[in-house]
């Protein structure tokens, strides 16, 4: 039960918080992230530079992304266990939305 | 004289830093005024050269040494160029390049954030204050001085109390916009 806990505090995330946390299930540095969430989005979703850096601030605080390396002066970070499965159960969530929104509008 | 530098005097408060990014932008826009540096309370020097449309941003980080460059690094990958920094108040700029001017939060969580961590500042200040405010030093120096002393500041700690709260302001309406998105 405590471990569910643990996940549901840092739920929901945000749609950029999203984007970002799926960018980092590989290794990447702040530019590649910005790169791979408009990929990853189609373009819909684009994130400036000071809303990553919030996010890797609070996301390495709250154990979710890892310093893995350095490119220069380019921090690379990384999804952790933990950020994973925060990830995963975020996603079941949207997907059970989604589920949900189809087939009320089908019933109608 | 092109290359020269000049300097303009301007006070801006911790809730203006939007007014202040429009002012420096006309200043390059229209007289080709370029920040170089800003020193508290009102000193802006400016490079004279070329009229060019920079869009300004503010971002509020406490960085240190190698997060600092990395910092600088991320926004300069994203086409940003770090002016200056003063008292964790960072200043960005780059040209517009039709339409609206570019962002650095691109949602309002984040920047209600950003004010999240100018207002934590102001409560860290507030602490000394209040303490050296109610500090039994003034019951052993009496006297004109030491009242007029006193007497600025408190003036002075209500207006960081309500420099407090027009950010606090700034961030309950952010949150409450990013509730609607």
């Amino acid at each position: 039960m405590r471990k569910k806990d643990d996940l549901a505090k840092h739920l929901p995330l945000t749609e950029s918080t999203y984007y970002i946390m799926l960018a980092l299930a590989r290794p990447l540095h702040g530019y590649a992230v910005m790169q791979r969430v408009e990929e990853l989005s189609r373009g819909t979703v684009r994130v400036g530079p000071g809303t990553l850096y919030g996010a890797f601030v609070a996301l390495e605080r709250a154990k979710l992304i890892l310093k893995v390396g350095e490119e220069g002066r380019r921090k690379v970070y990384a999804l952790t266990a933990l950020g994973n499965r925060v990830l995963t159960a975020h996603a079941d969530r949207l997907r059970m939305m989604a589920r949900a929104g189809s087939e009320a509008r089908s019933r109608r | 004289m092109q290359g020269e530098t000049v300097r303009r005097y301007r006070v801006f408060f911790a809730w203006q830093d939007e007014d202040e990014e429009r002012w420096l932008r006309a200043k390059a826009r229209d007289e080709g005024l370029h920040l170089l540096s800003y020193t508290p309370p009102c000193v802006y020097a400016f490079r004279r050269g070329e009229r060019v449309d920079y869009a300004y941003r503010l971002d509020f980080q406490r960085t240190r040494g190698q997060d600092t460059a990395d910092y600088v690094q991320l926004f300069a990958d994203a086409g940003w160029e770090h002016v200056g920094e003063m008292g964790s108040w960072h200043y960005f700029r780059r040209p517009v390049t039709g339409g609206e001017p570019p962002e650095i939060f691109t949602d309002p969580e984040s920047k209600a954030q950003k004010y999240g961590r100018v207002l934590a500042l102001h409560v860290v200040f507030l602490v000394p204050w209040i303490t050296i405010l109610n500090s039994r030093l003034w019951e052993r120096h009496t006297g004109t001085p030491a009242e007029v002393l006193r007497l600025l500041l408190l003036v002075a700690m209500v207006f960081w109390m309500y420099s407090m709260l027009r950010v606090l302001a700034r961030v309950i309406r952010l949150r409450k916009q990013a509730k609607r998105t």
